[in-house]
C-alpha cells in the first residue's frame, strides 16, 4: 500500500483509479487510511461482500490466494490479475502500470 | 513470488460500498470513463 500510494500519481497519468477493499470495519478502516493520508479510494468491506461477489462470479480468488489485484479496463473488463505472496508483495507497481499502458494504447 | 496473469475478459461485477469518507463508490460509474486498478487486501491492521 505504501509503494501504490507514492506512485499513486503513476496511475493517475494513466487515467486509472485506484480502489483498494480491506476486511476491516469501517471505523477501523478510516482510522488506518486518514493516519497514513492514502490518496486513493478505500472501501471497508468487513462482510467481504466484494471478495465473495468475485470469488463467485469471476471465480479469480482461490482460498489463501489474497492479496490480489485486478484490472478492469475501460470497457468494464477484467484483464489482468495479479496475487501477491505476501502482503509485503501487494505492489509490483511497474507491471502494472505497463500493463495500464497497453489497454491505454489498445483503446485509442 | 508473485506474477500478472492474462486471463479471460470477464466483465467485472459491479458493487457499491461506502469509502473511507462514507461517500457511495459504485464500481459501474468508471465504465467509459476510467481504468480501474483494485486491490484486495488480506488486511491492514
Amino acid at each position: 500500500m505504501a509503494q501504490l500510494r507514492q506512485e499513486y500519481q503513476e496511475f493517475v497519468k494513466r487515467d486509472a483509479e485506484v480502489i483498494a477493499i480491506g476486511p476491516e470495519n469501517s471505523k477501523t478502516f478510516a482510522d488506518w487510511w486518514h493516519e497514513h493520508e492514502m490518496p486513493f479510494i478505500g472501501l471497508p468491506d468487513p462482510e467481504h461482500s466484494v471478495s465473495k461477489l468475485y470469488g463467485q462470479e469471476v471465480k479469480i480468488f482461490k482460498l489463501g490466494r489474497m492479496p490480489a489485484q485486478l484490472i478492469i479496463d475501460k470497457k468494464g473488463l477484467i484483464r489482468y490479475k495479479h496475487y501477491g505472496g505476501s502482503m509485503s508483495d501487494i505492489a509490483e507497481n511497474s507491471e502494472i502500470l505497463a500493463k495500464l499502458d497497453e489497454l491505454n494504447k489498445e483503446q485509442t | 513470488m508473485s506474477d500478472i496473469e492474462i486471463i479471460e475478459s470477464k466483465p467485472a461485477p459491479d458493487f457499491e460500498l461506502s469509502d473511507s469518507e462514507g461517500r457511495k463508490v459504485r464500481l459501474a460509474t468508471y465504465k467509459g470513463n476510467k481504468q480501474v486498478v483494485l486491490v484486495f487486501n488480506r488486511g491492514f491492521v
